[in-house]
């Protein structure tokens, strides 16, 4: 099982291909936001990684960071993203302060859109 | 300190400890207290409660099993629904087979979320090579020490590493793969260690008050993932004396009795429990940990291995929950040890032939039958013991209610303080005769002052307090009577009550609660 760190929370053990976003909300227990239900719309499921980025990205990911104009190096959307290494990441997209009513739609089990590795 | 071997029971080892046991008068449950009391009885899941689509008991062993048809959505958990624990010692053996990702792992002092779900400590282990021994926290904190490290978690929450234990993957290579392994976790206060086969793997001092947990429940962890397979099996539990000054009451609970606000044993210990939880949980390291059984006797075979003090609130006479079995050899043993007892309204009475002697011994006096009375009166010139640390913070205080009294005391009095008295109306002395209603030297007495309250500090060391009121709930809304209670308690503990009294103030919404279904 591989360990995601949070910054500032804490290091936790993720079942082995587990959506990051799913992660961050179940086992890490953080108010990672995920707006759109982590179908790759919204962004607000960004992390910035701080380590274990994954070279590889969906498709959807791409298209949707740069339709939104997200280019800082290192910031990734969670629901794009399974756990299959240890992943150090920063929350930079919390329900706290967002002025939301919550962290959003629940997230599916599986990456939405089904993932073409671009 | 001796460890079950990987064989199991030593049948030459539990023949001598009963042989002891035979000889010194002590209860069989107090046998264990070396290797620990078994709390899995190797054959079925009694005192334990999870899915039972995902656990079984097989072959001396709890199973907890997912397949490729019928996997576990998230972590779901087997919980020991017997008592809590809090400064323990507990060894089991296990067994982990799978993937490398297969995972599982023992919750400590952790919190029940619902739906066979749980939060807190975990002693973690695993098929994989990583995670087996570290201290993990389930639903919190994560990870809070790596195998092989040692961590101190400060007050505002950052680690600081300490002296190294090892090296984890020479750890590693001391945990045997699709075999039996032995885990031991001890938690004493703060400090969590974890042992798998004899060596120390990790070890945490949890500083951190706002998020640590002192006490909690114990489950077994089946954990979401590829098809897995965990067994258990020898599962010891001893629970180690409190350390630093600190001091704990298991607080019984009798069955439901007697009409609806009346005999509210489990409302009262209850709402005794809040309150003392309350004054005491404000502490860095509170002085006073609580555990409360409620229905009658535990069901826990450990409840009272390291109680410093017992409250019983509970109906008495022959049915007195002490007086059952061979509990009261058991609980004499404990008084002995100096373990504090304290009984409330019926259960200070025993018959004088079973348990009257006892009764003396721990609590200094009781409801003796044919001697003592039980009429229904309002206090009248109320008095206290002045200078008693149990009446601090307490007025003298009018209630109406079955305030026995004459009480059997020892004679002489050595050691015996009368903490609240007053003097019973005339008309309580005029019934009949009976075990409970009257009798010459009661009849005799009129005008006199009788004590309701009392407490005892035994020659050799140990408490006993006891009180006849309470027979209606409705009197633990009353702020002397409530502070009195909590004071004795405490004391009885053997801890020092402080000036001003153990204050507490309970809204109507939280004296009506737990009141038993009547």
């Amino acid at each position: 099982m591989p360990t995601i760190t949070v910054e500032g929370t804490g290091a936790f053990e993720v079942p082995a291909g587990k959506r990051l976003v799913n992660a961050l909300a179940h086992e890490c227990g953080t108010d990672q936001l995920h707006a759109c239900g982590g179908v790759a719309r919204c962004t607000t499921c960004r992390v910035e990684f701080v380590a274990g980025e994954p070279a590889r990205m969906t498709q959807a990911e791409k298209d949707v960071l740069a339709a939104k104009g997200v280019t800082t190096p290192g910031v990734r959307l969670s629901c794009q993203i399974a756990c299959d290494a240890d992943m150090t990441v920063r929350l930079i997209s919390r329900f706290e302060g967002s002025g939301r009513k919550d962290c959003g739609h629940r997230c599916g089990d599986a990456i939405e859109p089904p993932p073409q590795w671009g | 300190m001796p460890h079950p071997s990987p064989a199991g029971h030593r049948p030459g080892m539990l023949a001598a400890g009963m042989l002891m046991c035979v000889a010194l008068f002590v209860a069989p449950a107090a046998c264990n207290a070396e290797q620990g009391t078994p709390i899995f009885d190797g054959t079925s899941l009694a005192g334990w409660e999870g899915r039972p689509d995902f656990w079984r008991v097989e072959d001396g062993a709890i199973v907890g099993e997912t397949t490729a048809e019928k996997p576990t959505k998230g972590n779901t958990f087997l919980i020991w629904r017997q008592g809590l624990v809090d400064d323990f010692e507990l060894t089991l053996q296990y067994r982990i087979t799978g993937t490398p990702a297969a995972n599982s792992g023992i919750q400590y002092r952790s919190r029940d979320l619902g739906d066979s779900v749980v939060g807190g400590y975990q002693a973690d282990f695993e098929a994989g090579p990583t995670y087996s021994g570290i201290v993990y926290e389930e639903r919190g904190r994560g990870i809070l020490c790596q195998r092989g490290q040692r961590a101190t978690i400060a007050a505002d929450g950052g680690k600081h590493a300490g002296e190294p234990i090892g090296d984890t993957a020479e750890l590693q290579k001391t945990i045997r793969p699709d075999d039996w392994n032995d885990y031991r976790i001890v938690a004493r206060g703060p400090l969590l260690q974890h042992f798998i086969n004899g060596r120390l793997m990790s070890e945490v001092l949890d500083e951190q008050a706002d998020k640590r947990s002192l006490q909690g429940i114990l489950a077994l962890q089946l954990h979401a993932g590829p098809p897995m397979k965990v067994e258990f099996k020898d599962i010891r539990l001893k629970r180690l004396k409190l350390a630093d000054g600190r001091r704990k009451l298991v607080l019984v609970a009798g069955k439901p009795s007697h009409g609806r606000g009346e005999h509210e044993h489990r409302a009262g210990v209850m709402l005794a429990e809040k309150c003392l939880d309350a004054h005491f949980g404000g502490e860095p390291l509170p002085r006073l940990v609580t555990e409360t059984y409620t229905g009658g006797w535990p069901a826990d075979p450990t409840a009272f291995d390291n109680a410093d003090a017992i409250f019983f609130f509970a109906d008495g006479g022959d049915g007195h929950p002490v007086l059952q079995s061979n509990r009261l050899a058991q609980v004499d043993a404990l008084a002995r040890r100096g373990v504090g007892i304290a009984c409330l309204h019926y259960a200070v009475e025993v018959p004088k032939e079973n348990g009257g002697p006892e009764f003396l011994e721990w609590l200094g006096g009781y409801f003796e039958p044919h001697w003592s009375v039980n009429p229904h009166w309002t206090l009248a010139d109320t008095q206290l013991a002045e200078g008693h640390p149990i009446v601090r913070g307490v007025k003298p205080f009018v209630t109406n209610d079955e305030w026995y009294y004459h009480m059997r005391f020892r004679d002489p009095p050595e050691g015996l303080t009368l903490i609240l008295t007053a003097v019973p109306p005339d008309d309580t002395r005029q019934r009949p005769d009976g075990p409970h209603s009257n009798n010459p030297t009661v009849r005799n007495g009129k005008g006199g002052r009788e004590a309701l309250a009392w407490a005892y500090e035994r020659p050799a060391g140990g408490r006993g307090f006891g009180c006849t009121g309470a027979h209606f709930h409705r009197n633990w809304a009353n702020d002397d009577f409530r502070t009195m209670m909590l004071n004795a308690l405490a004391w009885t503990a053997g801890l020092d009550v402080p000036e001003g009294g153990i204050t507490s103030s309970v809204s109507a919404e939280e004296v009506a609660a737990n009141l038993d279904p009547k």
